[in-house]
């Protein structure tokens, strides 16, 4: 067991455990950025974006340069056999440690392939990320603003399309089974990433 | 009350700017690299505590539209002129909008004083109407989304401070609406009858704490666990470089936030200073080493900052509107 002092806030090394544990067990689709000049850790997870009525069958996904290798796209794009969706663009989720609230936040940055520039609309980040009608009214009804809000990534420093920690401690301690560094990031993954199309399959 | 006093007077602060049309949006609008007369500049106070969103619309209606009425135009682009449309530039650089005035002019400016000695005042910024740079900048600025960012960081701030959100959240909307009107107004009354009842008077409380004493009106668990700080550095790498403040990039800041108690750890006495969350902040564990302190001056409101004051009263006198302390660090040593 490896142990959490004050589950479900965690200090910056338990976090860095976490995504340790996190990185082993879902190695080969996931990349971690380290940027060694701010002594920051932070993780970038890559999934395709697709529109339900995505008609134009000859679009490519751009590589972006720092995905090392190209065959997680691939896989993750492969998510649901038998899919014959085309993908229009690509999500960037980058999972970061916020000192404040203790626990990890979820960032995110929308590429289309038509378009050069991300998506900072939070209307249509909204659209895009977030499948289910319910599931969007309840965000957009969050106070002052909604759930999704934009911030300057901490370490990145440029806007990013986020998910507002302060419900996360809360979640957390509903869960049902025990948690530690070693399933702390899929407890955490699996109640932020799903509001915004993150679902990881092993 | 002298705490008031100097309260006050930090909300009273403010940055005097002075405004210039970008030469291309001016082409663009009025054919013409050179803006009718009275409108070639515009000069404004901002307080240092609020934002530039809530500067615009003055802008707009004081400025802009009236310069357009007189030449005869409407449109920009084919467009209507609208809020989200407009940005700052400083020396080339697109100004965050959601930072504090008196914040970007301390990393932009501050730096300057450090080696000339003269502050520019007023501040001579450009004002674009077009291309807004997106990825650079948080789009679309209006006074409601600074509102919602700003309400992020009460809540942050709340949280940093007592564990929890429950102190914002429970205040009555009306409440919340008056912290906000009088942020936007830059009332002092209508903000402080909010901001006292979501935030502690730290130094005060941790002084009656040290001599056993209660103080009036609150209990002992008001003390708050830790200060909102952030501290906003230039990377070194821009520093060896040796180049003129006027080359600043405010996208080369390391901005550092972490929260940090009002008390040096393993003790209920000795109040934690700016250099010791400083420390904290950037992890020098070793107690000796504190070279920084002779090589850089810590800047808040525009003050330089002894390094040995306490945070807990810097909390209590120079906050920002928004609860934290933004400490800028700039290296005097040439």
């Amino acid at each position: 067991m490896d142990e959490l002092g004050e589950f479900p806030f965690l200090t910056r090394t338990e976090f860095l455990r976490s995504i340790d544990h996190f990185e082993e067990q879902f190695g080969s689709i996931i990349e971690i950025r380290r940027d060694t000049c701010k002594q920051q850790q932070f993780l970038r997870i890559y999934k395709s974006l697709f529109l339900p009525d995505e008609s134009d069958g000859d679009e490519e996904i751009d590589e972006i340069d720092e995905v090392e290798d190209p065959d997680p796209i691939e896989a993750l794009a492969a998510d649901v056999p038998g899919d014959t969706r085309t993908a229009c663009g690509q999500v960037e989720y980058h999972v970061v440690y916020s000192a404040s609230w203790r626990v990890p936040v979820l960032y995110m940055r929308v590429l289309l392939s038509d378009q050069s520039q991300v998506v900072l609309d939070i209307e249509q980040v909204t659209k895009l990320l977030v499948a289910d009608q319910q599931m969007r009214g309840a965000i957009e009804a969050v106070e002052f603003g909604g759930a999704l809000g934009i911030q300057d990534h901490p370490v990145l420093n440029e806007p990013f399309v986020y998910l507002h920690p302060c419900h996360t401690a809360t979640l957390l301690r509903a869960v049902g089974v025990p948690i530690d560094a070693s399933n702390y990031m899929s407890a955490w993954l699996s109640l932020t990433g799903s509001a915004v199309g993150l679902t990881l399959k092993l | 009350m002298a705490q008031r006093a100097a309260v006050n007077k930090v909300w009273n602060g403010m940055i005097p700017i002075e405004l210039q049309l970008a030469p291309p949006d001016a082409i663009e609008l009025l054919a013409s690299a050179v803006l009718p007369d009275p409108f070639q500049t515009f000069f404004l106070l901002v307080p240092r505590i609020s934002y530039l969103p809530f500067a615009v619309n003055r802008i707009k209606e004081q400025w802009l539209d009236p310069m357009l009425e007189l030449s005869g135009v409407r449109t920009v682009d084919g467009k209507v002129l609208k809020e989200s449309d407009i940005w700052f530039e400083y020396n080339g650089q697109p100004l965050k909008w959601h930072y504090p005035a008196g914040l970007l002019y301390d990393m932009l400016v501050g730096n300057g004083v450090a080696r000339n000695g003269e502050p520019e005042l007023p501040w001579s910024l450009t004002l674009h109407v077009r291309k807004f740079p997106v990825g650079k900048l948080i789009p679309a600025p209006s006074t409601q989304l600074m509102r919602d960012m700003f309400m992020a960081m009460i809540k942050e701030a709340d949280f940093i401070r007592f564990g929890s959100t429950k102190r914002v959240m429970d205040l009555a909307k009306s409440d919340q609406m008056q912290l906000l009107d009088g942020l936007e107004a830059h009332s002092f009354e209508k903000y402080f009858a909010i901001h006292s009842i979501i935030a502690p008077i730290h130094y005060e409380a941790i002084l009656a704490q040290q001599q056993q004493q209660t103080p009036p009106g609150k209990s002992r668990s008001q003390l708050p666990k830790a200060i909102p700080l952030r501290f906003y550095m230039l990377s070194s790498a821009q520093e060896d470089g040796g180049k003129e403040a006027a080359k600043l990039d405010i996208s080369q800041f390391h901005v550092s936030q972490l929260p940090v108690p009002l008390v040096k750890e393993g003790s209920n006495e000795q109040l934690l200073t700016v250099t010791d969350a400083f420390k904290l902040c950037y992890e020098i564990t070793d107690p000796s080493s504190n070279a920084f302190v002779s090589k850089c001056a810590c800047l808040c409101q525009g003050i330089s900052v002894p390094w040995d004051t306490p945070i807990a009263w810097l909390a209590d006198n120079l906050f920002y509107a928004d609860c934290f302390l933004h400490l800028v660090v700039i290296h005097t040593a040439m």
